[in-house]
């Protein structure tokens, strides 16, 4: 199999000049009843042509506000700003809404988190994926699209509805006509095998792989398993209440970590503790960590001092990747 | 499945004792327009468990792995009588698991049920202390309400809540912490057995961790036996001594921990295994091996339940339905070529594609 790891950034699918996506100084704050809620703050990071670029984090971190607001879909009452949100060059923040419709499915691909409830329960399959491919094949293209991801068994069944299928088959139509129909240039795949069985998650992660490969589009996955983001990635950034505190090429981030959050991540997996080992737990809670004034982790971190609980780090380079910490390094 | 299945060697005699346990759901005959039942319709049955043998000694932590369909949650619901099964026999300390409609909370009261959903599991327009004391005062551990909201205090303390989340509700907690209510809930009715049906799943990594620490802790510090009903084979791998794999409503592979997770032989746990390996993978896939998903259990394959996906299928397992049988190292395994796939010269059943 061809090397696809760690590409020089702007070989594979390589149109135009510069990132793919480039996302600077972005907030996103929620108005809710008890008053503004900061979901995003200040996030800046670049996606490469031809990359695999994760996005990890736990719950509350902020990563499914970050992709719902690259996509405009936030709910009325919520806000974005940003000092540059940039797809192929075009500002995404001031792109008239008619626009930004034309954009969505044909240029920036969905793949969703969860295929079954992603669907309408009442409508056969057929017509919904003609649908999401807006319109635009039959159902010979539609037959032929299903058996390039290995569902041309299923020709016969596509009257049925989305219950009679499995979610790994639901999951392979739908990237069928969100990436192969299409050929969107950038795909965001939220959460893609979550709901999935592990033998059938690692076949649909290699059907993405495979497809960028194939088209060379640009994937941004959003995930909270670190073992996807190991597996898949050419980089990957983490989130932490609303901050983006580390980005890295993935072996250095797991291999190497340098800021104390992703530290304390990897520590806690079950996978790197020997068996009869105490897991290590991060101490403390995540809530409200969105709201301190300081660094969002500096309450659970073990090498926060006054400086962290007032002072905010602005992302830095370090040690070849950009973290945001007033006390990065590798482990004492 | 054969029913003369191997027996776990023991010397005692187990607490928890699954005998043949047969659980088929009878299928709802399809209506057609007019309230008519199409002829014959009625005849399938889902082949949720098919046969299952399992012993738990006292103070022993088993765990039931596999993926979705495979009817570990229905072993679950068996055993804390919220199922009734088709055929077979659940002995839990020598007695009879009894239906929950059954109106004997003392049978019911050695087994405990920790569930996968905290938020669903939890009445959420009750406080914590209420939903502590009911399983006190149900299975009389305390009386009157001092003693019973002592005990609730007890009980948040040893799943590490201080005594202030008595007044809270499920809305004010964490879902680590919701999850520590469950199973202080559980552990009310001062339990033998806590049946933890995917306990950690809804956990985020940092929180998961704090769960399996306080599990293992309990389960020393009470001499608890637990059964462990999970698809994350590395939280099995931290809290079992013994694990079955289950596929299709059977179990095709038991042994020691060490045994099934450092030295898989069944061609699905070794597949299993490559495609949610317990250590990380830095870039490159798991190996998958595998094509196609779970079948039916409706439709069950002939033979051999796995024959349709295995990559070491031969012509005898598409007929021939493999027994478990006990192995040099006192596991037990379901497969026909189970002698010429396990040894030296023993083919790879899994190929991670490498990335890098």
């Amino acid at each position: 199999m061809r090397t696809v790891v760690e590409l020089p950034a702007g070989q594979a699918g390589d149109t135009g000049a510069g990132p793919l996506l480039e996302v600077s100084g972005l907030d996103v704050t929620y108005r809710t009843a008890r008053g503004l809620l900061p979901a995003v703050r200040d996030v800046s990071f670049r996606v490469e042509r031809g990359e695999v670029f994760g996005l990890v984090g736990e719950s509350g971190s902020g990563k499914s506000s970050l992709v719902t607001a690259l996509m405009r879909l936030l709910p009325r009452g919520s806000e974005i700003t940003a000092d540059r949100l940039e797809f192929d060059g075009t500002d995404l923040l001031t792109m008239p809404e008619s626009r930004m419709r034309r954009l969505r499915g044909r240029e920036i691909g969905l793949v969703p988190q969860r295929p079954m409830t992603s669907l309408s329960p009442v409508t056969p399959v057929a017509a919904q994926l003609r649908r999401l491919t807006g319109g635009e094949v039959d159902d010979a293209r539609l037959h032929e699209l299903l058996t390039d991801v290995g569902l041309g068994g299923l020709k016969a069944r596509l009257g049925d509805y989305p219950f009679q299928f499995s979610g790994g088959q639901l999951q392979r139509m739908l990237i069928a006509v969100a990436v192969l129909a299409r050929e969107p240039s950038l795909v965001l795949a939220d959460e893609p095998t979550t709901t999935l069985d592990a033998t059938v998650q690692a076949q649909v992660l290699r059907l993405l792989l495979d497809l960028r490969e194939r088209l060379g589009n640009t994937v941004l996955l959003v995930t909270h398993d670190l073992g996807v983001v190991a597996q898949v990635c050419d980089r990957v950034g983490v989130m932490y209440g609303g901050r983006l505190v580390e980005v890295a090429p993935t072996r250095q981030l797991f291999e190497d970590p340098q800021h104390p959050y992703t530290r304390a991540l990897l520590a806690a997996m079950p996978s790197n503790q020997a068996r009869g080992e105490r897991l290590r737990p991060i101490p403390g809670t995540v809530s409200g960590a969105q709201l301190l004034p300081g660094c969002p982790f500096a309450p659970r971190c073990d090498r926060a001092t006054a400086l962290c609980w007032e002072v905010d780090p602005e992302p830095t380079e370090h040690a070849g990747r950009t973290v945001r910490c007033h006390h990065p390094g590798s482990p004492a | 499945m054969t029913t003369t299945a191997v027996t776990e060697s023991s010397t005692e005699t187990p607490l928890v004792h699954v005998e043949g346990l047969v659980k088929h759901y009878p299928m709802r005959a399809k209506k057609r327009l007019g309230g008519r039942r199409e002829p014959g319709a009625d005849a399938q049955v889902v082949h949720a468990l098919d046969g299952i043998d399992l012993q738990v000694r006292q103070g022993e932590s088993v765990a039931l792995i596999g993926e979705s369909g495979c009817g570990k949650s229905t072993v679950a619901k068996v055993l804390v009588g919220l199922v009734r099964p088709t055929g077979g026999r659940v002995r839990v300390g020598g007695h009879d698991v009894v239906p929950v409609t059954t109106h004997d909370p003392a049978a019911r009261r050695r087994v405990q049920l920790v569930s996968q959903n905290p938020w669903s599991a939890l009445n959420r327009a009750r406080s914590v202390k209420h939903i502590l004391s009911q399983p006190i005062v149900l299975h009389g551990r305390a009386s009157g309400k001092e003693a019973v909201a002592q005990r609730a205090a007890e009980l948040l303390e040893m799943v590490g809540l201080p005594p202030e989340y008595l007044s809270r509700r499920p809305r004010d907690l964490s879902g680590g912490e919701l999850q520590r209510v469950t199973v202080a809930r559980a552990l009310a009715a001062e339990p033998d057995v806590l049946i933890l049906d995917e306990p950690t799943a809804s956990l985020d990594v940092s929180v998961k961790a704090t769960l399996v620490n306080l599990l293992s802790d309990l389960r020393a510090e009470l001499g608890l036996t637990y059964v462990l009903i999970t698809h994350e084979l590395d939280i099995a791998r931290h809290l079992a001594d013994r694990v079955a794999v289950m596929y299709l409503g059977e179990i095709v592979e038991s042994g020691s921990a060490e045994q099934v997770f450092g030295d898989p032989e069944h061609p699905y746990t070794r597949a299993l295994l490559a495609a949610a390996p317990t250590e990380l993978v830095i870039g490159r896939l798991h190996g998958d091996g595998l094509t196609g998903e779970v079948p039916s259990a409706i439709d069950v394959p002939t033979g051999c339940r796995f024959h349709t996906r295995c990559p070491m299928v031969a012509p005898a397992c598409t007929t021939e339905t493999p027994a478990l049988q006990r192995r040099p190292d006192d596991r037990v395994v379901a497969c026909l070529r189970i002698e010429e796939l396990v040894g030296d010269n023993a083919p790879g059943t899994t190929t991670g594609r490498n990335l890098t």
